[in-house]
């Protein structure tokens, strides 16, 4: 497994939650260890993030979506969001746009834990609203965009049709809906100067897969020993991790790229 | 003491723990909503708040 190469890993996690030829939402009880929408029109299942929050939101514990979490990140820690996550792929293109990069502190990286207390244990049960969800890049890109595009080609290019509801989404557009594109443009310029921004300092599901990075099943690296043969090559990060120490910590995303080293055109 | 300070003690606890979660929610009958929330389209995801 360890051969392929990453971004093969990454069409195929592309490919593999949003499969446009099995049907919507094929496997809808199942919530994926990636940040991808389930309102998605190509969405093959659940997206753990939202699925929190609804039984936050009607007063329940949501004790299988946690169960499921647990055992992913048990299973292979943040593996997901380096292999699999269609928006960290995104992220990942964004940034071979420029090799000039901007650094970030450390500290940052504990935000997004802040955002997953906040905005998704916190706030929608007293907001009674899955308030993450108002504000994911990830849903804007994946369900606001194609949804409004399909519901305006829909009005002006098909056939009038009297039980549509296209009209009715067209007419729900207002200020928060360009506000939220606004972030999702704002999140996309910075990763290209700023290495996977997004999942190093905001992203609610990569603070749950990160608690247990250290410990997970598969995946971890070995230890640092005064022998060469453990020697990290972190130039090339994609989260930009500098101290061999904070490799498996809750901001790695186990690439494992640092395993090898560096073309030598970089 | 060694018990603790052992990876593998940590991971089996952890994989123990989702694996009784995961059958806790089936039991609990929290599939059906899983599945009727994932299906039905999230307005705040799209932004028509």
């Amino acid at each position: 497994l360890g051969k392929i190469k990453r971004i093969w890993w990454q069409i195929s996690g592309l490919i593999l939650f949003n499969f446009p030829f099995i049907g919507q939402l094929t496997l809808p009880w199942l919530p994926v260890p990636v940040l991808n929408c389930y309102s998605c029109p190509l969405a093959l299942s659940a997206c753990p993030i939202g699925t929190i929050q609804h039984f936050l939101v009607i007063g329940a514990i949501p004790i299988f979506t946690v169960g499921i979490i647990l055992l992913f990140s048990t299973i292979a820690g943040r593996f997901y969001c380096s292999h699999l996550c269609p928006f960290g792929f995104l992220q990942d293109l964004l940034a071979r746009i420029t090799r000039h990069k901007v650094r970030i502190p450390n500290f940052l990286g504990y935000g997004k834990y802040a955002v997953l207390i906040i905005t998704v244990i916190l706030l929608p049960p007293l907001l009674k609203e899955p308030f993450f969800c108002t504000l994911c890049p990830a849903g804007s890109i994946e369900a606001g965009i194609p949804i409004v595009l399909q519901a305006w080609f829909k009005e002006h290019f098909a056939e009038p049709n009297l039980f549509s509801n296209v009209g009715g989404i067209l007419s729900m557009i207002g200020w928060w809906f360009w506000f939220k594109i606004a972030l999702l443009v704002a999140i996309l310029i910075t990763a290209v100067f700023i290495k996977r921004p997004f999942c190093r300092t905001a992203c609610p599901l990569g603070a749950l897969l990160g608690i247990f990075n250290r410990i997970s099943l598969f995946f971890t690296h070995p230890g640092i020993k005064s022998d060469k043969r453990n020697r990290y090559y972190l130039r090339t990060c994609p989260v930009g991790i500098t101290n061999p120490r904070d490799v498996d910590s809750h901001n790695c995303i186990k690439c494992r790229e640092c395993h090898h080293p560096p073309d030598k055109k970089n | 003491m060694a018990l603790l300070k052992n990876k593998l003690f940590y991971q089996i606890l952890l994989l123990a723990l989702s694996v009784s979660l995961i059958i806790t929610g089936v039991m609990m009958k929290e599939m059906p909503e899983v599945i009727s929330n994932a299906k039905t389209l999230c307005f705040w995801c799209i932004g028509l708040k």
